[in-house]
């Protein structure tokens, strides 16, 4: 990540900008059905690993010297399931969550002919290249 | 979701889990940022973002090491007639783009 990030830096004329832009691992998507919150999503182990990861890697090159970081913010977004059956179909394709605790899906089971909602945080920094 | 286009195996949409068309530029900084820009789509995929901005930017270049991904980019950027964009297979750690040719790069959902 860190390798990528210093090959995004080379490509970039001084003074422009390299955007990082991924779910925010810190705020797990809301499940919303009825409308309320019935519960989250969970990542994978593997995803939550990757995301420190990218995280660390954007840290570090920032204390290289590379970029300044110019903006960062969040974008909350929503996404629509028809119905339970196509949420979870989704989760079993997703590579980036993993399920739903059981207390979640016990209250999503009154709404399972939907449509269920997820509140997703996507976070961003847009990094100026110095 | 993409507007149908057409390749071998049949005719194709892209549907997404992602925010809407436009609401990521506008958070990333708004069109002001991309207009008129030579603009790198690190990670392009399918090329959501780089179809986005492309109504902006000078140029976009989408790197994906997905051979799937970039040949259905290819596919609608011919069925859509854009001119401005670009897509080729890669390596984000090794990027053979030229040195310091972009005003802007995007790692989205790709770091």
């Amino acid at each position: 990540m860190v390798d990528a990030l210093r090959a995004a830096h080379r490509a970039v004329k001084r003074g422009g900008f390299v955007i990082d832009a991924r779910p925010d691992a810190a705020r797990p998507p809301r499940l919303v059905a009825g409308g309320r919150v019935r519960g989250r999503l969970e990542q994978t182990a593997e995803t939550n690993a990757d995301d420190a990861a990218a995280d660390r890697a954007v840290e570090r090159v920032l204390a290289e010297g590379l970029f300044r970081r110019a903006r960062a913010g969040c974008l909350w977004f929503r996404t629509t399931y028809r119905d339970l059956a196509e949420l979870d179909a989704y989760l079993v394709e997703s590579a980036r969550f993993s399920r739903y605790p059981p207390a979640t899906r016990r209250a999503l089971l009154p709404f399972r002919k939907g449509p269920i909602h997820a509140r997703r945080a996507l976070k961003f920094d847009v990094l100026e290249r110095l | 979701m993409s507007a149908p286009f057409d390749m071998p195996g049949g005719t194709y949409v892209v549907v997404t889990r992602h925010p809407r068309a436009g609401r990521e530029i506008a958070a990333f900084g708004g069109a002001r940022l991309f207009e008129g820009k030579e603009v790198l789509d690190i990670g392009t995929g399918h090329g959501r973002l780089a179809f986005d901005v492309a109504p902006l930017a000078r140029h976009v270049l989408g790197v994906d090491p997905s051979d799937e991904g970039i040949r259905a980019a290819r596919e609608r950027c011919r069925a859509e007639g854009l001119t401005n964009v670009d897509f080729v297979l890669g390596d984000a750690r090794e990027l053979r783009v030229g040195r310091s040719r972009f005003d802007l790069a995007i790692f989205s959902w790709s770091l």
